[in-house]
């Protein structure tokens, strides 16, 4: 584990099955700390209403894309067969706009997925390159971490039976691998 | 009460007899001043009323083909809306006697010598035969699917369930051909010089908005008033209004798919089909049907909360059973009647039609207990989460 001067330094609580881990986090969370993060190898069902996170805002990413997409894709196709190059085409008028519809319908749908796709990626750092930060390999196979943050809890003596208490197998100090 | 919880909700015996006979004075009346408008209204009722019972059916067969759990605790209401299906039948059947009023084909004089095999398939005879015939197909599915799943309560094999999602498989595969075939027998040939080929989809798509539409409607009616509050929360209206979004979307995507191309070409012998409906008198209710079937159910399920409010989702399903009675009307009407008419007599029929749906599926949840037990799907439906 390289030890980085600048690395935040953790408290980390692992547990061995997800209905401990659910309720380690209300306890802790009722005693007034808060979760510096949870790692699990899938995602675990009322653990973001016990760790009091917020609801996504992706959506409204999904709802720009899609909005930007259909605007763009009506404007362009305006612009070009009214405006720039009007073509007479069976003798519809030139501004068809049932005919714009599919276009449109599949930009819309397209702009929206990769803004979406876009928004997560950025949010939660996942570019190339990036070195992930993972407490230990176990928690990609079969183990939960719960990680708060020392500064939070070291005049807390409390803390680490309170872990244990809820089932933790093993509470340690650690700084998380970058 | 011996722990099985049943509820009390059947329609007032009174109520159903006196919506059933202002039905009956109005088409009493009705025929003996204008014939062609009492069939045209009994077409269409008869047709929402199939299409409600095919909607359950579908709904359910569904819900087993993909393994869905969620929606394990509300099938009962789904079962319940198949009891509608012998009330159309016989509507159905009874428009032997108008038949004379809305089909060209059913007119004595054979016109077209040349089209000899067009001719022999719809002969009469032939033509309510089928209809019997698939009635009668359909019937055997509702039957075989109720009876599956009323062993189910009282026996945990696992057997019943196996059953289920069988005769699901097998009849989808039924209902697509036969459906189809009945959707031209029924609606396509009362304008006889015309053809599509999206046509059977589009009237499909219809049956499964409406199907999702009404399950939403009396789920959330009896959430209400305090039944299925152990299998239905926020997130399984959720997930209906997700269906309800999705499948009028689709039927848009339906109409469209099928007004696009004909506008595109504009071939003489498929325009008519929509200059019709697009000429005076129809084009208000033409515009009123795209905006109440999809844009306003649309921008209304879009936002998460409102798929998760009750009464959002109630008036919503409310707004497109309205739109599906209104899509009906104008695959029929317009080739049957000269102008729109919505008035006394359509009402009256409608009410007594509405009548007896309401009896049959309020009897038929009142049969049985409302939440299926021993379903392998129950517990991950209790458990739901979005």
């Amino acid at each position: 584990m390289s030890e980085n001067a600048f690395a935040p330094e953790f408290l980390v609580a692992m547990f061995d099955d997800q209905r401990r881990l659910v309720g380690a986090v209300n306890a802790v969370r009722a005693r007034g700390l808060r979760v510096h993060d949870v790692y699990a190898p899938y995602p675990v069902h009322r653990l973001d209403e016990a760790m009091g996170i917020r609801r996504s805002r992706l959506p409204l990413a999904t709802l720009a894309g899609g909005v930007l997409g259909l605007v763009s894709a009506l404007a362009f196709e305006l612009y070009v067969s009214v405006y720039d190059w009007p073509l007479n085409v069976g003798g519809k008028p030139d501004n068809s706009m049932l005919a714009f519809i599919p276009v449109a319908f599949e930009l819309t749908i397209l702009s929206a997925g990769l803004a979406t796709v876009a928004a997560l990626l950025l949010r939660c750092r996942l570019f190339p390159t990036i070195r992930p930060r993972v407490v230990g390999r176990s928690v990609t196979d079969d183990q939960f971490a719960l990680v708060l943050r020392w500064r939070h809890t070291a005049f807390d003596p409390q803390v680490e039976r309170l872990l244990y208490e809820h089932g933790a197998r093993d509470v340690s100090r650690k700084a998380i691998e970058r | 009460m011996s722990g099985v919880r049943r509820v009390a909700m059947r329609a007032p015996i009174a109520l159903t007899l006196a919506m059933s006979f202002a039905g009956l004075v109005a088409i009493a009346v009705g025929l003996g001043r204008d014939p062609a408008r009492i069939w045209t209204s009994l077409l269409v009722d008869g047709f929402y009323v199939l299409s409600l019972a095919l909607g359950g059916m579908l709904f359910i067969a569904v819900q087993h083909l993909s393994g869905a759990a969620w929606s394990a605790g509300m099938r009962r209401v789904a079962e319940a809306m198949m009891a509608t299906l012998p009330v159309a039948a016989v509507m159905m059947l009874a428009l032997f006697f108008g038949r004379g009023s809305l089909y060209a084909w059913a007119a004595a004089a054979p016109a077209h010598e040349s089209a000899g095999l067009a001719s022999a398939y719809f002969a009469v005879p032939f033509v309510f035969a089928r209809m019997a015939f698939f009635l009668m197909l359909w019937m055997v599915f509702a039957r075989l699917m109720r009876r599956a799943s009323s062993h189910q309560d009282t026996s945990a094999d696992p057997i019943h369930h196996r059953r289920m999602v069988r005769y699901s498989a097998i009849f989808v595969v039924v209902f697509a051909c036969s459906f189809s075939l009945a959707s031209i027998d029924w609606l396509l040939t009362l304008d006889p010089r015309w053809t599509s080929t999206m046509y059977a989809v589009y009237v499909f798509s219809g049956v499964l908005v409406e199907g999702v539409a009404a399950v939403t409607l009396v789920v959330v009616l009896l959430h209400e008033h305090g039944h299925l509050a152990d299998v239905v929360n926020a997130n399984h209206l959720h997930d209906l209004g997700k269906l309800l979004l999705a499948f009028t979307t689709f039927w848009a995507y339906i109409w469209l798919s099928q007004y696009l191309l004909i506008w595109y070409s504009n071939l003489p012998e498929e325009a008519g089909h929509y200059v019709v409906r697009t000429g005076s008198g129809w084009l208000p209710l033409f515009a009123v049907n795209f905006l109440v079937n999809w844009l306003v159910p649309f921008c209304l399920l879009l936002p998460r909360v409102s798929k998760r409010s009750p009464s959002m989702l109630k008036w919503v399903a409310v707004l497109v059973l309205i739109g599906r009675w209104l899509d009906i009307y104008l695959l029929v009407s317009p080739q049957t009647m000269k102008a729109p008419a919505v008035g006394l007599l359509e009402l009256s029929i409608a009410v007594a039609y509405g009548g007896l749906v309401w009896h049959a599926v309020s009897s038929a949840l009142e049969r049985r207990p409302l939440v299926v037990e021993h379903d392998p799907h129950l517990f991950d439906c209790l458990q739901h989460q979005q």
